[in-house]
């Protein structure tokens, strides 16, 4: 039995190592752009890809052996490309929970045992200028590969790479990635009051990128540092809006009665001036479900600063579509000397264009 | 002279210093909304926008007419740490 399973490794270890690129469209193609900076470039960040079954129906679940994993230099940007270095922690599991349920949360993520299969040091390479959008290919002057200390056999299913990436050398280096290209819609309602419109009067917002089923929607509100500040949500706004002359806050009005709110903190970044304004921000996990694409959501802002009651303008939150590509992408925000969080934003339907090298 | 803007974060603009009173197009290391803020020669700070980055990280900016000799800050005000690139607004004329 012994000599069989040796056999069988020896069998592996002679066989030709393979390159799968996943998604398989932009195995010679440049995708979409640059989603997010890729762990270790030039910030420390932890970043989850889970690549749905559906992309990997060469690989042999129980017998193809995972040995590395290569990322490619996104095209849109021609200009020449610095070496940098970073410190990376890799990890892979097989059996990960679904794209299209996936979590914001790291740990929810992977199946039953995840492996670090890397530790080590990698170098983006020193890439040059490009004259066309297609020329990044899987040489060395375009793409770094994270070849794994300890080789991984795929299980089936869902497989997660979770990066982490400490930065030793920064580089601007971004890696292509494929979005499946559906965003949501957001339209304005009224202007902000306050002392805050010095500033802006627009001071609502939400990424559209963000409104699909499934994702994690960030919303925003500009305020004065320290204010406290709540965003109304409901499937209805109000019109004509309520005007707030009466409880002290002239110029003021209210367009969405709440039927869910969630508080937060306006605080103003580090390095940030005296005179600038703060940021408060909700992050809304949507559901999954293929009746929230088309929803409308109303949003606004009612903050309390120096005992004093303001809103924000209002927005109308449209949901875009399902995602179709079986992907999934979390990233956590940039957390430089600091520890790696342990939930990121979520961004289904989207992936890097990875490499793997398979045997 | 303002000299050449210093990008950080990996972010770009064009032109490169911003003029004032032009439009300028910033590179961002993402997708998604991105905050802008004129910072003037006594600190005040006017934000326009926020604007959208499409997928490949393109991000218009309107550069307002009376934006010279004051600074742009492209941020995502990311948590903890915001992603940030500051220019010089050249003024034209």
């Amino acid at each position: 039995m012994q000599l069989h399973a040796l056999s069988t490794l020896l069998l592996i270890a002679m066989l030709p190592a393979q390159a799968v690129v996943v998604p398989a469209a932009f195995a010679g193609q440049d995708a979409t752009g640059p989603l997010d900076p890729f762990p270790g470039t030039y910030l420390d960040a932890r970043q989850q890809v889970l690549i749905g079954s559906s992309q990997l129906t060469s690989l042999q679940a129980g017998t193809t052996q995972v040995t590395a994993v290569a990322f490619r230099r996104d095209g849109s940007s021609t200009s020449a490309l610095a070496a940098g270095r970073a410190r990376l922690v890799v990890r892979v599991s097989s059996g990960a929970r679904s794209p299209t349920d996936a979590s914001s949360a790291f740990a929810d993520n992977h199946g039953a045992t995840s492996h670090t299969v890397f530790d080590g040091e990698v170098a983006f390479p020193a890439s040059p200028r490009l004259n066309r959008r297609d020329e990044p290919n899987w040489s060395a002057a375009y793409s770094f590969t994270i070849p794994f200390q300890s080789p991984v056999t795929y299980q089936g299913g869902v497989l997660c790479i979770e990066l982490e990436g400490r930065a030793l050398q920064a580089s601007r280096w971004p890696v292509d990635y494929h979005v499946d290209p559906v965003q949501g819609s957001v339209t304005r309602i009224g202007t902000a009051c306050g002392s805050i419109v010095r500033v802006t009067s627009r001071t609502a917002s939400a990424s559209t990128w963000y409104l699909r089923p499934g994702a994690t929607a960030i919303v925003d509100v500009i305020e004065e540092h320290g204010a406290w500040s709540m965003l109304m949500l409901n499937a209805q706004g109000l019109n004509p809006p309520l005007d707030l002359s009466a409880l002290g806050a002239p110029g003021c009005s209210l367009h969405v009665m709440p039927l869910v709110s969630l508080p937060t903190l306006v605080t103003r970044r580090p390095g940030r001036g005296m005179l600038h304004p703060g940021i408060g921000r909700v992050q809304l996990p949507l559901p999954n479900l293929t009746n929230f694409a088309g929803a409308q959501i109303f949003a606004q802002w009612l903050n309390v600063s120096g005992g004093r009651l303001t809103t924000s303008d209002a927005l109308v939150l449209g949901l875009g579509a399902v995602a179709t590509t079986d992907a999934a992408v979390v990233s956590s925000a940039r957390v430089d000397g600091m520890a790696f969080p342990p939930t990121g934003r979520l961004r289904i339907g989207a992936m890097p264009v990875v490499s793997l090298r398979v045997q | 002279m303002l000299g050449r803007a210093c990008a950080a974060d990996g972010i770009e603009i064009q032109p490169d210093p911003p003029v004032a009173g032009q439009g300028a197009v910033a590179t961002v290391p993402h997708a998604g909304e991105w905050h802008v803020y004129v910072t003037d020669a006594s600190g005040n700070v006017t934000a326009l926008g926020p604007f959208q980055a499409d997928a490949a990280g393109k991000l218009d900016i309107p550069v307002p007419a009376d934006a010279g000799n004051s600074t742009l800050t492209v941020t995502d005000e990311g948590e903890p740490i915001p992603t940030d690139g500051s220019f010089p607004i050249f003024s034209s004329g």
